[in-house]
């Protein structure tokens, strides 16, 4: 008699030194913890450890006390929160209504396919960059416009890429003209 | 005469003490010295509504949350600007902050706040650098604090950033991310003005709002009225982008004729097919409508929305249907799932665009697409559903499917 036991859920791998290191850091930011913290803790993690793998919500939740589910609800609504395992540099390329005018938008998604030697959604073989498409990033004025780790960049044509590409931080994000 | 860009161009935004040599902070003085009460009548006569995309009078949410009893009241910037084609509140985050810190400050001192947050789209990185770095320097000053200008006013912000969602930029939506959930919606009733951010009363504006806040305090509601034409009240920030020759944000009276405002941006390029007036929450404006004015009673008469101020122009290259498609999918990819009228809506109603812009389906398309779009609007709990099938229904109003009406 007696139910038995559901096996138990497999547990994540453990955070590496590194990542329990990245975590720990971000989280000095943060004297005290309350739920309302949970995006800018998680944003700052992400932004320390590159990414927000299993193992790194997992040791965030030990951490904190906040629930492994409530984190990872977040992970997966926000769209630049990401918890692939490896923490390539994103590049969002916009491809809506403006930028998409004229096919310029086309034009940049195939140039970066082509330079990069992935498609839309996948990341480099060195793991140095990921390619997704994006809905607009208010860059409608500077169009076609790309977020490269979080720069909003405007507007790039395929001949840019090369140099943006070899030295990620140098495109300098800019004031709106005028 | 620009109002709200006055301070595009200054060569460090962030710099406090340039802002209050170019008359900063005057503004929060004189607002101390009128009174709540005072303020809020100079609000209801400037005819301020919101540039977010509702339109709603100002001076209506600030007299419900100044009239709200709590122990706690927020005043919260919604700086979450999302809506494709509008990048106006970025522009003014990027280059004017203290402008949006001191009209925080006003709005706090009017409805009774002590506590602020600027939540800034996370996809702005400059915009949040900068509002969280004069944000550091107004608290330096003593501009934030416990003793704002030694009046005893208590008021802090804290900066928060958003991390990619569309619906998030919904006001009960935003609560709920910055409470530290998904940014889903919440149904309404109750308000904001009564149960807001942590159930607290809360005054959301955004950024565009508050920014026409110092200078109504400092020159008067009826001077600012009087700023605009057609019978609308006030200026606007327009985005023009696409086929006009110099895109970008211009400020321009509300009631200007929409064929003026595409002057200003040095005209089309190409021969005009349609502008997207709105954004993806907009409508397809047709040739014939370009003289109707910008002010959200005019446009409403007309079956058009002025919406966020976004203003996409169309020439006759581009295939409207293809657009029509790329937004039916944009609003069921950001749906958040809360609600069935638009998670199921905004996915059917891509599929049937789709049929339609492929030039195939069944025929009966534009009938089911009126039925879903009516029922999305009545059944879903935030604008988001509600507005969804706006740009698609307006495309079969003034333009029908493909094939059919063609410039």
């Amino acid at each position: 008699m007696g139910k038995q036991n559901r096996p138990r859920a497999q547990r994540p791998p453990a955070a590496t030194p590194a990542q329990r290191a990245a975590v720990d850091s971000a989280l000095e930011q943060f004297p005290t913890i309350a739920r309302h913290h949970s995006l800018p803790l998680l944003q700052a993690v992400q932004a320390a450890a590159g990414s927000l793998a299993p193992a790194v919500v997992a040791y965030i939740s030990r951490r904190t006390g906040l629930a492994v589910a409530d984190l990872y609800a977040l992970v997966s609504f926000y769209d630049l929160l990401t918890d692939s395992p490896r923490a390539a540099a994103q590049l969002r390329i916009c491809t809506d209504v403006a930028c998409a005018l004229d096919g310029r938008a086309a034009a940049l998604v195939r140039a970066l396919q082509e330079h990069l030697g992935i498609a839309v959604g996948q990341t480099t073989a060195d793991g140095r960059f990921a390619l997704v498409t994006t809905p607009c990033i208010g860059c409608c004025d500077r169009a076609p416009a790309l977020l490269l780790s979080g720069r909003l960049l405007g507007p790039v044509h395929p001949e840019d890429l090369p140099a943006l590409l070899h030295d990620p931080g140098a495109g300098r994000e800019e004031d709106a003209p005028r | 005469m620009t109002l709200l860009l006055r301070r595009l161009g200054q060569a460090d935004p962030t710099d406090l003490a340039a802002y209050r040599a170019a008359g900063g902070y005057s503004a929060l003085s004189r607002a101390l010295s009128l009174g709540a009460a005072a303020i809020i009548a100079e609000l209801e006569q400037s005819g301020l509504c919101g540039r977010g995309g509702a339109a709603f009078p100002a001076a209506i949410k600030w007299d419900g949350v100044r009239r709200a009893a709590a122990d706690q009241k927020y005043v919260v910037l919604n700086g979450d600007e999302s809506e494709p084609g509008t990048f106006k509140d970025r522009t003014l985050m990027e280059a004017d902050p203290f402008t949006l810190i001191e009209a925080m400050t006003i709005a706090a001192y009017a409805v009774g706040a002590g506590r602020g947050y600027a939540y800034v789209r996370g996809e702005y990185a400059l915009a949040a650098e900068r509002l969280g770095a004069a944000i550091a320097a107004a608290r330096r000053a003593g501009l934030l604090g416990e003793d704002i200008l030694g009046a005893g006013l208590a008021f802090d912000i804290e900066l928060r950033q958003g991390a990619g969602a569309y619906v998030s930029g919904e006001e009960t939506a935003l609560f709920a991310s910055i409470e530290g959930g998904r940014g889903e919606p919440r149904t309404k009733p109750p308000f904001p003005t009564t149960h807001g951010l942590f159930g607290r009363p809360t005054l959301i504006h955004n950024v565009e709002t508050l920014a026409n806040v110092p200078p109504i305090v400092l020159h008067g509601g009826a001077w600012y009225a009087g700023l605009g034409r057609n019978g609308a009240a006030g200026v606007k920030l327009f985005c023009l982008s696409g086929h006009v020759a110099r895109p970008g944000v211009y400020e321009a009276p509300l009631g200007i004729p929409l064929a003026e405002l595409l002057d200003h941006a040095g005209g089309v390029t190409g021969r005009l097919q349609a502008v997207l007036l709105g954004g993806a929450a907009g409508a397809f404006v047709p040739p014939p409508l370009l003289a109707t004015p910008l002010s959200p009673p005019a446009l409403q008469a007309a079956g058009l929305t002025l919406g966020s101020g976004a203003v996409m122009v169309l020439n006759d290259t581009v295939d409207l249907w293809q657009v029509a498609l790329q937004l039916a999918r944009f609003f069921a990819h950001e749906s958040c799932g809360k609600c069935v009228p638009c998670r199921l809506g905004t996915a059917r109603q891509a599929e049937l665009v789709a049929a339609v812009a492929a030039g195939g389906g069944r025929g009966d398309e534009p009938v089911r697409l009126q039925e879903l779009g009516a029922v999305m609007a009545d059944a879903s709990i935030c604008g988001l559903g509600q507005t969804a099938s706006w740009p698609v229904l307006s495309l079969l109003r003034h333009f029908g499917p493909p094939g059919e009406g063609r410039v």
